[in-house]
């Protein structure tokens, strides 16, 4: 075999391998879930990696942040630069490998973390899982995040390459996962999903009774990895429960945290305590009876955090940065566009 | 040379068939296009699909079914002649169980649909949804005035319900399980006396 022969033959060779891979990935971005229709929460984690990493706060957690929380109002009233990595159902070591991962891009000053999901020692559905780690991108965090999220019936495999998860939506694509094929439309405004309907609080069901009240190994084993990480890079960790009325954030889990807090010489806010002072009627400023607050709970709400961590947790005003401030009237744009196409919708039902 | 390319395009392309082909697996049958992607449920929903068709046509064969269909006989719960069993259809007894003291409808973080919770004077029933319907998937008793099939109530002691249920139970975080079927029926126990009874369907499980 001539040397030219044996070019052509290796490059011929390649583009065999490259037109493989080009196939494959067209296949898996064809087939897996994209978000984009009813069920947009899934985008969320992956909108971070847009954003120009120079966030003074960051939240990490479950729904209690995403919907609870808006940037927007941090940045209008205190100045301060936050994003929020927060997805559905967030279990504790997803939150920690985000928190890691986190802080490979960028040193904030403050994470915010949302104790909910200290009541979930075990995975609890793949559906929220892939939620949030099919957003990451690969890198170490994300194979821990795996690791620690997977059920026994599921593979690793599955994550490295999702066509073998999802391949079978062949029958069942719709016309999203086509208008989305080269990109989600941005579902979240600096992590905050916005809701605007209004459905008061009439009734909260009785709690129920557990067989313990005691966090389980694994929950505090990550708040712990939590609370080490943020130490080991100079960023304060600051622990919250958001004031959803339901489902119940039992006494006697809030005495744990809070005397965790006060063992680690950390700050704890329990906003359960004080929605009176925040000035939220639960007949007006929640969407789902109490879960989550909408958008004019969620601006009261971050409004008063927003005081307390500009009091306590040293915080610069960073309004006379131009190039933070356009960023920011960018952002204040689209944010307002989102909440008249809302309001629109809103109408139309 | 053009057409060697073509032909190895074209195996790279089966190559990429097969791939997707040999990685069948009845797990990941599952997946669909709102990542509800469970085939328990679905096979539950199956299920319960005949058992409503069968209801409109006969009761008999339909009792037979909702029978078969569970796959066991499993845990129920009778109030006022109401039998009362997770992954029924809430349609099928709602409305003979008269109107509830509460209703609430929780929506999922994530899921189109809504859980419906309706709570009774002496029991809570909470329901997942299935397409356009919706299935139990939990009742609590709240009160000692009604009992499991069994006749266990609220405040019976430990021994009388491990003497009722057998000692074939499994312990996590100090609720006491006992499982037949696609059910479970779970124990709280406070100082030796029954604080929690809850049947729960096994459907929604992921392991």
């Amino acid at each position: 075999m001539d040397k030219k022969r044996k070019v052509k033959n290796i490059i011929l060779s390649l583009l065999v391998v490259a037109a493989l891979i080009l196939i494959l990935a067209a296949l898996t971005r064809l087939f897996m879930p994209k978000y984009m229709g009813e069920v947009k929460e899934g985008a969320l984690i992956g909108e971070y990696y847009d954003e120009e990493k120079d966030f003074d706060v960051v939240f990490v957690g479950d729904c209690e942040v995403y919907e609870n929380f808006v940037p927007l109002v941090l940045w209008e009233e205190h100045g301060i630069n936050s994003y929020i990595r927060g997805s559905a159902q967030q279990l504790i070591w997803q939150s920690y490998y985000l928190t890691e991962e986190t802080l490979k891009y960028e040193k904030p000053d403050v994470v915010v973390f949302n104790v909910l999901s200290m009541k979930y020692n075990e995975p609890q559905k793949e559906a929220y899982n892939r939620m949030t780690i099919d957003g990451m991108r690969w890198s170490p965090s994300k194979v821990g995040a795996i690791k620690a999220s997977m059920f026994e019936s599921e593979s690793f495999i599955e994550y490295v390459f999702p066509i073998l998860r999802f391949h079978s939506r062949w029958n069942e694509l719709e016309r999203e996962d086509f208008r989305y094929f080269f990109g989600n439309e941005k579902v979240g405004d600096n992590g905050y999903y916005m809701q605007l309907g209004v459905v008061p609080v009439d009734y909260i069901p009785e709690p129920k009774i557990l067989g313990t009240y005691e966090f389980g190994e694994a929950s505090w084993e990550y708040l712990n990895k939590i609370k080490d990480i943020c130490a080991e890079n100079d960023v304060e960790l600051v622990l919250i429960k958001a004031p959803s009325l339901y489902p119940e954030w039992y006494p006697e889990w809030d005495e744990q945290i809070v005397d965790f807090a006060e063992e680690n010489d950390l700050k704890y806010v329990n906003f359960l305590e004080c929605t009176d002072e925040i000035g939220l009627d639960f007949s007006t400023d929640t969407y789902d009876a109490g879960l989550h607050l909408n958008l004019s709970g969620a601006e009261k709400l971050t409004s008063y955090f927003g005081d307390y961590l500009a009091e306590n947790c040293d915080l610069e005003d960073r309004r006379d940065e131009p190039e933070l401030s356009a960023l920011w009237e960018n952002k204040k744009t689209a944010f307002y566009e989102r909440k008249a196409e809302l309001e629109e919708k809103f109408c139309e039902k | 040379m053009k057409r060697r390319f073509i032909a190895a395009v074209l195996v790279s392309a089966m190559a990429v068939a097969s791939l997707l082909c040999a990685c069948s697996n009845p797990a990941e049958e599952a997946a669909d296009v709102t990542m509800d992607m469970y085939d328990k449920e679905q096979q539950a929903q199956d299920a319960l699909d005949s058992f409503n068709d069968a209801i409109q046509s006969n009761d008999e064969a339909a009792d037979a079914i909702f029978n078969e269909s569970r796959n066991t006989d499993g845990f129920s719960f009778t109030v006022n002649g109401v039998k009362v069993a997770p992954d029924m259809d809430t349609a099928t007894f709602l409305s003979d169980l008269g109107e509830p003291l509460h209703y609430n409808e929780v929506q999922s973080c994530a899921f189109p649909g809504m859980s419906k919770i309706y709570t009774y004077t002496s029991f809570v029933i909470t329901t997942y949804p299935q397409g356009d319907k919706d299935f139990v998937s939990n009742i609590e008793l709240k009160d000692d005035t009604v009992t499991t099939e069994e006749g266990i109530y609220l405040s019976a002691s430990k021994d009388k319900v491990l003497e009722t249920y057998g000692d074939g139970y499994t312990e996590k975080d100090g609720v006491f399980i006992y499982e037949k079927g696609n059910d479970r029926l779970q124990f709280i126990f406070q100082n030796d006396e029954l604080a929690s009874i809850e049947y729960v369907t096994k459907v929604l499980d992921e392991e």
